[in-house]
């Protein structure tokens, strides 16, 4: 938009697209936390994270019913987004 | 060690201590002390910057490049018992998605994910993580067997965006991503979504529809890469 390397951080503000701004946008389910410093500071604790989140939903998962399943992932992307008439 | 330049004072730091240590085993004398404040200072520190970071630090982040890949994760989550899987039975292989069965604490689960190189030539190798319609097509077909054989499905998404080249288009690349999305709707099987570094627009996408989406603390999805 503003073709130039200059407006990066501008750019990265206005599209929202952290993981806090998706989750208020609604637009994903869940944060997985990382430790301090990122990822790359600590793996075996990020991939204990990830684990731990994985088995916790998968277990809710397992336990519906397949089609209510399918149902529910069509109606959540299909709820995504809003907008603002003016 | 590779900081970003955000994290200036964090490195400083870091040099101060190594020279109290350095200067404690020249002349003998306790700096037991001033080390351990040190420490603590670069812990506080830490978890200053990393509580205030913008959204630009946090895409940084993201790019690290000692960030922990899909390959990564697999391994450490199935412990080794993970077999990849090959082709998209119609034009080849593409080496910017992984996929296959791995065990994790004994439920067999399929994951699928872009893998990005941590050389040149490993990069090279796996296109930076853009993927090809091939790998497209590879992933749905891993995700049909899944369905077949009643098996969770798991998508590790890490790409800065489908590959854009003429090759691609030619062999359908949006067809292809436009397919995953509408038969991920219909698999019978739960499907989690997880960004654990870049989110790119469609590249992310063709992989990204799932029961539960969810995503990394530093990571980024957007339709655009900033």
């Amino acid at each position: 938009m503003w073709r130039s390397w200059d407006f990066k951080e501008k750019a990265a503000e206005s599209l929202k697209l952290t993981a806090d701004d998706m989750l208020a946008n609604k637009l994903i389910d869940g944060i997985i936390r990382e430790p301090v410093g990122g990822a790359h500071n600590d793996r075996e604790k990020t991939f204990q994270n990830v684990k731990t989140e994985i088995k916790k939903h998968l277990t809710k998962l397992l336990a519906t019913d397949p089609q209510k399943r399918i149902d529910k992932r069509i109606t959540k992307f299909c709820n995504m987004g809003f907008f603002k008439e003016e | 060690m590779n900081l970003l330049d955000f994290e200036k004072p964090i490195g400083e730091l870091y040099e101060q201590l190594e020279k109290t240590k350095l200067i404690g085993e020249k002349s003998k004398v306790d700096v037991s002390q001033t080390v351990a404040e040190l420490e603590q200072k670069i812990t506080d520190t830490k978890a200053s910057i990393y509580d205030n970071l913008t959204a630009w630090q946090k895409v940084q982040v993201s790019r690290h490049p000692d960030r922990p890949y899909t390959m990564d994760f697999i391994e450490s989550l199935t412990e080794k018992t993970f077999i990849e899987l090959h082709g998209d039975r119609t034009f080849g292989d593409d080496k910017a998605i992984v996929g296959g069965f791995g065990s994790m604490d004994g439920q067999t689960i399929m994951f699928i994910g872009q893998q990005k190189g941590n050389n040149t030539k490993s990069r090279q190798f796996r296109n930076f993580g853009m993927a090809n319609p091939e790998g497209y097509r590879k992933a749905l077909r891993l995700m049909k067997m899944a369905e077949k054989f009643n098996k969770p499905i798991v998508t590790l998404i890490d790409t800065p965006g489908a590959y854009p080249g003429l090759e691609a288009e030619e062999r359908g690349q949006a067809e292809a991503i436009a397919k995953n999305l509408q038969e991920m709707f219909l698999l019978k099987v739960p499907v989690i979504c997880i960004i654990i570094g870049e989110g790119a627009s469609g590249g992310a996408l063709g992989i990204g529809i799932g029961d539960k989406v969810l995503m990394l603390e530093y990571t980024w999805y957007s339709v655009i890469s900033p």
